[in-house]
């Protein structure tokens, strides 16, 4: 094909005839060329942009093993449980971390405490079938869910095994240690909701 | 003219060839002529145009993060010309598409349009149908109030139901680990960017199959056939119409009466918007949009494991299902299976929604909920138009409107005083303190006591049933009272109306009372009968020192003793130190003024000349001895009155009653809920919260109605407010790098435990050195039973001076009566006797300073002497006549055997009123080593009361 270097002469109409120009090998390789090169081009952003996608599991996968455990965070003195063994619903204060933004000393979660004998008993609030909130009703003396009914005793047993959810209420480890000074601590940890075992949330 | 058209129309439709593409577009052939039923099609390209139209204008105010989303749809809502109509348009237009998209979907099938050669068009049908789904989820969340949040809150974390990927998936679709930022921005992405343009993108494949197999048309013999334009054109406008005008009367709530008259009211105005999103408040009445109920109550009936069934694998066979649907129809029956699979779907999500919904309708604590959600967001528009009172350039006016905070309105929501207050009371306060408003039971707080209770098997559901345990004759059982289960009412607390009952003889120590039980607010728990709900009662009665230990305690001793509010009997003569109903009134209107409480605002204003009178009569009475106020009298037995009710009063006295400006160790249980101000973490009570308690009690807060509106107290000066009202005596600044004190000597912490628990009353000093009480109401204890100081107490010019009785009851006691009388102007003879009794009662102590002049005096008989004499008559009465000695019987007064010994001061230190001291004679002063009843301590450890009196002693103490 005739090149010219002016840029106004119209072009010749050469559609190359079906038999003619150059052989069909030629144009197989320039075909699988273009789509190579044009799957390249388009891909680069497609790919550079699942990064930032997907960043929230990347970066988990990187820092994973750093950390050894939950940090313990102090919930309600000791004081503040009634002596009757009623569930007292406490928030969690701790550091939010959202995004770029750090606020210290924002209620993060709620924690329900018990004194069952001499011990402090703690159950996660949030409900283990789907992450509501579980209220407490006094009057029946359950926890019940909101959302899908839920039950669970004072202990966070489930109340009957048509219970929607697949496990107990998540108990939560107090710090025999900080009991003896009078204030209570927990290690705050969420699980994931919908699984009979309790797993971790990172 | 004509033709200057048509040759611009002609050579406009060369260049582009548009005139084709309309022809096209307008004149396909529809077989049988049009139809009602073809509509449906146009209505939802309709329908997403509208949502597209909206959702740019809205997208155009809308800012994604968790700070600001709830704020700028709120001003969307509330604040923008149109907002709320634009806004309720989109939300209401996306149920309508949701509907249509159902209508049309069934008549796909039913006419079998879904079949070959259409199966590809059916299948982008099913695409596009997933995709309006996914943009109804994704725009739920969008607003960031409660309902979106926590809705969408379980739709997330039932993606980590999904095998293998399943909390990765969640991951990415939350942007983190947990609701934020992140997940605003990535569904705000979906919402208006993928989901949108992917809906175009099928769309356009979905029509672009459409036309190329034609309409599948409803074919009616002898019915001519028809272009699209016009006569399809006009149904499907006519459809569009419809559809607008029920989307429109959805967006007035159909009240069209008022929106006619101009008067729409804000709950009618478009789409609601609740309360802010709040992670750490539990929102029971979170409910996914209605089109999605079916799924919501589908997983209540899958138990356990099994809930991946309700939550995936049945949603996932049904959609597959609808897949097949062309496959299906090849099959024989396969036609009549899909209408009857797809009407038996459309019955079961119907079933499944008038479930849930009347599940909901009967659900007691539902539909509190849902009213406590309704009350909330009222309150947010309240809290955002909040003013208040100011003054600017020395002039009194109303501010404007004062907004969202930085904070956001999650700031304004949770330092509500009036949404939170009442909460955080039931939560620190209400399991001893009540608040009783008489005039508005509902929004009271009452100490209750519930009834025995035990477990039952109900034989019919075969449930555990709490029911009440009855006595002998049938009624329910209650427990004791325990001690404690009363503090004050703190409704109206500092108030006039607060402090007339407080001073009422009749009623501060009044004792609680089991009152009324009511029915279960819970109609279901109310047909119980035997449940315990139903058998609660209310404490009653109990307004001021209830059941805790002040009850017997000095203040109310006092208030028996001193206040007769009755009017005096003609010929009755008022006793000295009494008070009358007149001047306890000024106390009363004298202290409560202390408190500035709003409500009393004109009423302080106006009584400036009782509050006066009433100011010295506290001056006189209650600040002699027990309370300071303002410069007059010390701290130590009794709270500070200075400021009494106040803000900063009651922000102090909260966070630490048993700081030596209120309660001291005669703090009865009220916890210190913030008292190392260095450590919040050690707060029961955060400082925040301390104040909006404080704040609400008070009525410091927003009202819209309010004259002169204020707003609550800011956290840094709620702060500030703390610091101040506990001065703190012994946390003043160090030299850095001075070196470390030396550690306390004995006699240093004798003079400290002295200043500190007796130096409010007693003295210890001489000629203006050692210890002195700036008020000193008791005797001057310098040398206690020395015979120095027997010598002056046996003085008629001194016995009742300050240095003695001072201005105990005492100064007109007996004592001072004998002494008065009997030992007035001695002769020689008494003298002596007098002398000899000094001696004698002095060697009783056993002073070292005095050890060898007690030797000298047993020695030459002058203690022998003086016992005797004590037995002797002098005018009217001898010593033992009331005072026992050795082996005498006494009387009233105080025993002297060993009188002023190591064992007497500790004895009488440690309990004045005892029977063998001054028993029920004994006027005000502590018992120093009583404990309890309950955890209460002693005010003195019995080592340090045991400090004291050696150091009183004169003892060598290091």
């Amino acid at each position: 094909m005739a090149k010219t270097l002016n840029p106004h002469a119209t072009p010749a109409p050469t559609a190359p005839s079906s038999s003619g120009g150059e052989p069909p090998r030629r144009h197989v390789l320039v075909a699988a060329m273009a789509a190579i090169v044009g799957l390249i081009v388009g891909l680069f952003p497609v790919g550079a942009g699942m990064l930032v996608f997907l960043d929230p599991i990347l970066k988990r996968k990187k820092s994973s093993g750093e950390g050894t455990g939950k940090p313990r965070i102090r919930v309600s003195s000791l004081a503040a449980i009634p002596e009757d063994g009623t569930p007292v619903q406490v928030p969690v204060i701790a550091d939010l971390t959202d995004a770029w933004m750090r606020d210290p000393n924002q209620p993060v979660g709620a924690v329900y405490l018990r004194r069952n004998g001499e011990k402090i008993e703690c159950l996660n609030a949030i409900c283990p079938h789907a992450g509501c909130f579980v209220a407490y009703m006094a009057d029946r003396k359950v926890f019940q869910c909101p959302c899908h009914t839920s039950a669970f005793d004072l202990d966070g047993k489930r109340l009957s095994e048509k219970s929607p959810s697949p496990r107990d209420m998540d108990t939560l480890a107090v710090a025999a240690d900080k009991i003896a000074d009078g204030e209570v601590w927990v290690e705050y940890i969420n699980y994931y909701p919908g699984k009979p075992n309790k797993e971790e949330k990172p | 003219m004509r033709r200057v058209m048509r040759n611009l129309n002609q050579w406009f439709d060369s260049r582009t060839g548009l005139y084709d593409v309309i022809h096209h577009a307008l004149y396909e052939n529809i077989p049988s002529g049009a139809r009602w039923r073809y509509i449906t099609g146009s209505m939802l390209v309709f329908a997403f145009s509208v949502q597209a139209i909206t959702g740019i204008f809205l997208w155009m105010a809308y800012s994604p993060s968790s700070q600001t989303a709830y704020e700028s749809v709120y001003y969307i809502q509330h604040e923008m010309t149109g907002g709320w109509l634009v806004r309720g348009v989109h939300h209401f237009m996306a149920q309508a598409m949701v509907v249509v998209m159902g209508l049309h979907l069934l008549q796909v099938v039913i006419d079998g349009a879904y079949r070959a050669p259409r199966e590809l068009n059916y299948w982008l049908g099913i695409v596009l149908m997933q995709l309006v789904m996914g943009l109804g989820l994704t725009g739920y969340l969008l607003p960031w109030d409660q309902k979106g949040y926590w809705a969408t809150n379980v739709a997330t974390n039932l993606m980590t139901l999904v095998p293998f990927v399943g909390k990765e998936l969640q991951q990415i679709a939350v942007g983190g680990n947990e609701y934020g930022h992140h997940t605003l921005t990535r569904f705000f992405a979906m919402h208006t960017g993928v989901l949108p343009a992917a809906l175009v993108g099928f769309l356009i494949l979905h029509i672009a199959a459409f036309r190329k197999h034609g309409i599948m048309a409803k074919i009616t013999p002898g019915r001519p056939d028809q272009y699209f334009w016009p006569h399809q054109v006009l149904m499907d406008a006519v459809g569009c119409l419809v559809l607008l005008g029920i989307v429109l009367l959805c967006v007035v709530h159909f009240d069209i009466g008022n929106l006619v008259q101009g008067t729409l009211p804000e709950a009618h105005q478009g789409a609601e918007l609740g309360a802010p999103a709040d992670p750490s408040e539990a929102y029971s009445a979170a409910r996914p949009e209605w089109y999605y109920l079916f799924l919501f109550q589908l997983l209540k009936y899958f138990h356990g494991t099994q809930e991946i069934i309700g939550a995936l694998i049945i949603p996932g066979i049904v959609m597959t299902i609808l897949a097949l649907a062309p496959i299906l129809g090849r099959w024989n029956w396969g036609h009549a299976f899909n209408v009857g699979f797809l009407l038996f779907l459309v019955v079961a999500v119907g079933v499944l929604t008038t479930a849930a919904m009347l599940e909901d309708g009967n659900n007691y604590e539902f539909q509190e909920a849902r009213k406590d959600a309704e009350k909330n967001a009222e309150r947010m528009v309240e809290l955002v138009n909040r003013r208040e009172w100011e003054v600017v350039n020395g002039k009194e006016q109303l501010s404007e409107r004062r907004m969202f905070p930085r904070g956001g309105g999650i700031e304004l929501s949770r330092n509500d005083p009036f949404l939170r207050g009442p909460k955080l009371f039931k939560q620190h306060c209400a399991s001893c303190h009540s608040y009783v408003n008489p005039k508005s039971p509902e929004d009271s707080v009452y100490l209750m006591q519930a009834p025995k209770s035990e477990s039952k098997k109900d034989t019919v559901s075969n449930q555990d049933i709490l029911t009440i345990v009855k006595d002998a004759k049938g009624e329910p059982v209650y427990d004791k009272l325990l001690l404690g289960n009363g503090a004050p009412n703190l409704f109206g607390f500092a108030s006039r109306e607060w402090l007339r009952g407080f001073l009422d003889p009749a009623k501060i120590a009044a004792e609680p009372q089991l009152g009324k039980s009511a029915p279960a607010k819970n109609p279901t728990i109310a047909s119980m009968a035997d449940h315990p709900e139903n058998h609660i009662r209310q404490l009653v009665g109990a307004d001021y020192f209830g059941n805790t230990n002040h009850r017997d305690g000095r203040m109310v001793k006092w208030v028996k003793e001193h206040i007769k509010l009755a009017k005096p009997k003609a010929g009755e003569k008022k006793k000295e130190g009494e008070l009358d109903a007149a001047e306890v009134d000024a106390i009363v209107v004298a202290l409560s003024a202390q408190a500035r409480l709003r409500t009393q605002q004109e009423a302080d204003a106006k009584d400036a000349t009782l509050i006066s009178k009433g100011i010295t009569l506290i001056e006189q009475n209650c600040a002699k001895g027990c309370h300071k106020f303002g410069d007059t009298g010390e701290l130590g037995l009794a709270p500070d009155l200075t400021g009494y009710g106040s803000y900063e009063w009651m922000m102090g006295m909260i966070s630490d009653p048993s700081h030596h400006r209120f309660y001291r160790q005669e703090n009865d249980r009220m916890p210190s809920f913030a008292a190392d101000l260095a450590r919040p973490a050690s707060h029961s009570v955060s400082i925040r919260e301390l104040s909006i308690i404080v704040d609400w009690l008070r009525g410091e807060y927003y009202l819209p109605e309010d004259e002169h509106p204020v707003l609550p107290h800011r956290e840094e000066v709620a702060r500030a407010t703390v610091t101040a009202a506990r001065p703190d005596v012994e946390a003043r600044p160090k030299i850095v790098g001075a070196p470390t004190p030396k550690a306390e000597t004995n006699s240093a912490k004798a003079q400290r435990l002295f200043a500190r628990n007796c130096a409010a009353c007693h003295s210890e000093s001489s000629g203006g050195e050692g210890i002195r009480a700036r008020h000193p109401s008791a005797p001057n204890l310098h040398g206690f039973a020395s015979r120095e100081w027997l010598a002056g107490l046996l003085d008629p010019a001194k016995v009742s001076s300050e240095h003695y009785f001072g201005q105990t009851s005492h100064r007109a006691g007996e004592m001072a009566t004998f002494v008065d009388s009997d030992l007035k102007e001695p002769d020689a003879a008494k003298k002596e006797k007098v002398a000899q009794i000094i001696a004698a009662l002095s060697a009783e102590a056993g002073l070292p300073a005095q050890a060898d002049a007690d030797k000298k005096a047993t020695d030459d008989g002058t203690i022998a002497k003086g016992k005797a004499a004590m037995g002797e008559m002098f005018a009217t009465a001898a010593c033992t006549d009331c005072h026992k000695l050795g082996e005498g019987s006494g009387g009233s007064g105080p025993d002297l055997t060993g009188y002023g010994s190591r064992d007497w001061l500790v004895k009488f230190i440690g309990d004045p009123g005892h029977e063998t001291l001054y028993g029920k004679g004994n006027d005000r002063m502590p018992s120093f080593a009583a404990s309890g009843p309950g955890p209460k301590a002693a005010l003195l450890k019995p080592d340090e009361i045991d400090l004291i009196a050696r150091w009183l002693r004169g003892e060598k103490l290091d």
